[in-house]
């Protein structure tokens, strides 16, 4: 493996933050504020920690999914795959130089939602709690990543269907999901049931950072293995497809 | 020339009930300027995705010589990195060739491209002849041994299509093999060293240039306006014409150009010798029917 080819496959995908400023700006910081803002409105203020750390997760999983679902189903889709094919690129370089190139933009939006959200609360915070949160965010980005190349894999064909299908999927995971209101307001069935799902996880360990409090292990190991074994699964099933 | 670059032995292709390409066997020598042409869905661009390794064969071998240089491929069909500009799309691509002095060659193939003028525009910006332009420019940068390249002057106007030609052409003369597919055999026609012609996959001419022109069994073409008497004329020489939209058409062999021809015909001639483009239609025609 090159690492060459993993940053120059991350250039190639990263470029387009500064060739479409405002398509980012939207996207990684408009979005995900737009809707802190009206829940700030209407959550009493010891809930505002949810909004917060909702608002990252979305962002965050909002660029693994969706963008690398449609970066991977374009390219298939364009045929644009054959210039790394004929450049012995190996299909791990690819998936790596995407994950770089997403996360060097994904991880701007974070900063800037982390920044306003500190601010909002009030928070002084250490240093380790601002460094246990950019952790969570590299994990959150790498499992998200995962399923958006999971999806492009062995999802639908069609791009546009792909990236309909990650928009489903970003939704349920960010707003059906207890990321953005705490998981015991859900009923108990529903609550084992969220347990199963890794945004729940990334949001206990958010809000737990923020708070100071004890970290659940239990969430620490679930994202951790739910994170390698998407990897593992994508890594897998990356290969350049040929007729 | 003497060893090949590529052979290919018995290749076949199948995309579920249709067959691709039924057993295509051959072999292009180092240095050689080999043009594949064909109608559309002949296998021209099948043979050469085997090649370059998007597609895997059916059935068959392929055989491709070390190269001195990266593989310099132009796809027929790729979509552009469309957020990037023309010197990012360019070097990004050298540099993942893993060629040497990947900056000078980069700007060597921009230039060669005609788009130093350019290398600051995203491609999404470009017209759609540029872009091939581009794709040319990214074939070509740090690949000087073997370029395949698929079509490169479909959709170019003429003035690029002689640019991209003269850089192909000069690669060519510094010892690159070049495999080339085209619909367009007219504007190659001084280069080629082969030309191999591809028809439901098949390959139903492998030759040199004189071979295909030697088959078209004629040496000259002479048209000349209708008239009844120049007709029964003509048909008293023993010579083969055809009479289309009051136009005569004569095809005929060296020897038949005699005194006697041209007191019939008169001053009103126009007299052409066939193209390749025409031997090549010929070719493909006789083997359809």
């Amino acid at each position: 493996m090159k690492l060459i080819n993993i940053v120059t496959i991350a250039k190639i995908y990263s470029k387009w933050q500064f060739r479409r400023p405002l398509t980012f700006f939207f996207i990684a910081m408009f979005m995900p504020i737009s809707i802190i803002a009206p829940m700030l409105l209407l959550v009493p203020q010891e809930g505002w920690f949810n909004i917060i750390v909702g608002a990252l997760i979305f962002s965050v999983i909002g660029g693994g999914i969706s963008d690398v679902t449609l970066n991977v189903s374009f390219d298939r889709e364009e045929k644009r795959n054959v210039f790394l094919i004929t450049r012995n690129v190996k299909p791990m370089e690819y998936m790596l130089g995407i994950l770089l190139g997403g996360a060097s933009y994904t991880f701007v939006g974070a900063v800037v939602i982390l920044l306003i959200g500190l601010c909002i609360l009030g928070l002084a915070v250490t240093l380790a709690q601002i460094l246990l949160m950019l952790g969570l965010v590299v994990i959150a980005w790498i499992a998200s990543a995962n399923l958006g190349f999971i999806l492009s894999l062995y999802g639908p064909k069609d791009y546009r269907l792909a990236g309909s299908l990650s928009d489903v999927l970003l939704f349920s995971l960010s707003f059906l999901a207890p990321v953005y209101y705490p998981i015991e307001i859900l009923p108990l069935p529903l609550r084992y049931f969220s347990y199963m799902i890794y945004t729940t996880h990334l949001a206990i360990l958010g809000k737990s950072i923020l708070r100071s409090e004890p970290l659940s292990l239990f969430s620490i190991a679930f994202v951790l293995i739910f994170s390698l074994v998407l990897f593992m699964i994508s890594a897998r099933g990356m290969k350049w497809k040929k007729d | 020339m003497t060893e090949p670059a590529i052979r290919a032995t018995y290749l076949a292709k199948r995309y579920g009930d249709i067959q691709a390409l039924k057993g295509v066997t051959l072999e292009i020598m180092r240095g050689e300027f080999c043009v594949i042409a064909g109608p559309n869905g002949a296998g021209k661009t099948t043979f050469l995705r085997i090649l370059y390794g998007d597609a895997g064969p059916s059935d068959g071998k392929i055989f491709l010589a070390p190269l001195s240089a990266p593989m310099g491929v132009m796809p027929q069909e790729a979509g552009l990195y469309e957020d990037l500009s023309v010197w990012e799309h360019v070097y990004y691509l050298t540099l993942l060739k893993g060629a040497k002095n990947c900056k000078e060659s980069a700007e060597w193939a921009i230039r060669v491209a005609g788009l130093e003028k350019m290398k600051k525009t995203l491609i999404r910006d470009l017209s759609g002849g540029y872009k091939r332009r581009v794709s040319l420019a990214q074939a070509l940068a740090g690949s000087n041994d073997l370029l395949l390249l698929d079509e490169p002057t479909s959709g170019l106007d003429p003035e690029a299509r002689k640019m991209m030609l003269d850089s192909i052409k000069d690669l060519h003369k510094k010892g690159a093999t070049i495999v080339f597919t085209t619909h367009y055999l007219d504007e190659i026609e001084r280069e080629v060293d082969r030309l191999v012609i591809f028809n439901e996959g098949e390959i139903i001419h492998n030759g040199d240039k004189k071979d295909i022109m030697d088959r078209i069994g004629y040496d000259y073409e002479i048209e000349t306006t209708y008239e009844e008497g120049k007709a029964k004329a003509l048909e008293g020489l023993n010579v083969v014409f055809s009479v289309e939209e009051n136009i005569i058409h004569l095809y005929l062999p060296k020897e038949a150009l005699t005194p006697e021809l041209f007191s019939i015909l008169g001053q009103d001639i126009t007299l052409s010798r066939p193209s390749l483009e025409e031997a090549y239609l010929k070719r493909v025609k006789d083997e359809t029917h």
